[in-house]
């Protein structure tokens, strides 16, 4: 499943994430901290995205569209497809993972203290839109940053040794103006591409909480797991 | 002026018809810079701005903050100058005065933070100590000569 929630995390586009510890130079460290400020400033979010997967294994890239939806603190639902043939749900401590065309539904539970790639992973799903310095301490550290076209790119390197086995490299790039997030890129181990373009993000509109529920029709087949993926 | 600073001030690209800085007070290469503006009665936008009753626009006191953060960043002897340095944004801005024909306005800018081609600038525009914009900005150029 570490593959199916890999490409959960890829689909968030997470990862917006950058800490203030050590190794930041002090220069970025308002940036940061204004970019923090904008996204904290967000309790409701919606956005669609056009992913691009350069796999190894193939070619051609695969191009998907989705949408995403968040409201703080702890929820959001990412739809990929369309119509989706991936969906994940989060609400609280559960996570549930849909595949509409199999009928198919896990749960999971996010409580308790998840350990290894899961707890990383999960980092970087709060971290799309962090919600304080605290949460990003210790993720990332940044190895380089460019601008181009408007937009600030950070290159990103995870600290935990773990999510660096799945994970290497982290792009994130941010509006230069209004430092929202506009894409993000994860470069796998194997050397995967996972590129995620944010179109507009329509910001604290009322989101129907039905689109959060984690109800399954009960003619779909549901595997329930105790912890993380 | 102190040649230094008009040097300084030599190095903004706006023409004349669109500077908003009219005289560097101080400066801090790559940290900080003050400086003032004086716009004159004979200016184009008093007409329009507004008929009978001139003041000075509200987003030309940030596009004067913008231009002299970007005196400051632009003097830093460790960077080197970004090249078509652009206003990107704009944040927390509030204005809460107004400026007439003839009257003198207080800018300052400080450099907030950089990060590759993106500066972040905080600034004010005041009168006779009456604080009359705070604001920041975010300024984006291109790296390299």
């Amino acid at each position: 499943m570490i593959r199916g929630f890999r490409n959960l995390a890829a689909g968030l586009g997470v990862g917006v994430l950058v800490v203030l510890g050590e190794g930041v130079p002090d220069p970025y460290e308002a940036i940061l901290r204004s970019w923090l400020e904008a996204s904290t400033h967000l309790n409701r979010f919606q956005a669609e995205f056009q992913q691009t997967r350069h796999l190894k294994a193939l070619t051609q890239p695969l191009v998907s569209t989705g949408r995403v939806w968040f409201s703080a603190p702890d929820r959001f639902r990412w739809e990929l497809g369309d119509p989706p043939q991936s969906v994940a749900v989060r609400s609280g401590d559960t996570l549930l993972i849909l595949s509409p065309r199999l009928r198919r539904a896990e749960s999971y539970s996010l409580g308790g203290n998840p350990t290894g790639p899961a707890r990383d992973l999960m980092g970087l799903l709060d971290g799309a839109f962090p919600r304080s310095i605290e949460d990003w301490k210790g993720r990332f550290e940044i190895t380089g940053v460019s601008t181009n076209q408007g937009m600030l790119r950070l290159d990103l390197r995870p600290r935990s040794p773990a999510a660096r086995k799945l994970m290497p490299v982290l792009i994130v790039g941010l509006d230069a103006g209004t430092l929202g997030l506009r894409l993000t890129e994860m470069i796998m181990v194997d050397g995967s591409r996972i590129r995620s373009e944010f179109g507009t993000l329509r910001t604290n509109l009322p989101i129907p909480s039905e689109l959060f529920s984690l109800e399954v029709d009960p003619a779909w087949k549901l595997t329930r797991n105790e912890s993380p993926p | 002026m102190n040649p230094s600073l008009e040097i300084a001030l030599a190095t903004l690209p706006h023409g004349a018809e669109f500077r908003f800085v009219s005289r560097l007070l101080s400066l801090q290469p790559g940290i900080s810079a003050e400086g003032e503006y004086q716009p004159t009665a004979e200016l184009d936008y008093f007409r329009g701005h507004f008929p009978g009753e001139p003041i000075v626009p509200g987003v030309l006191l940030v596009e004067a903050v913008a231009q002299l953060g970007g005196i400051a960043a632009q003097a830093d002897p460790s960077i080197s100058p970004l090249r078509n340095l652009r206003l990107a944004g704009i944040r927390n801005a509030k204005i809460t005065g107004a400026a007439r024909p003839g009257q003198t306005i207080r800018l300052e800018a400080t450099v907030m933070g950089r990060m590759g081609g993106l500066i972040l600038v905080g600034g004010s525009a005041s009168m006779d100590g009456t604080l009359i914009l705070r604001c920041e900005v975010s300024l984006s150029g291109q790296e390299g000569a």
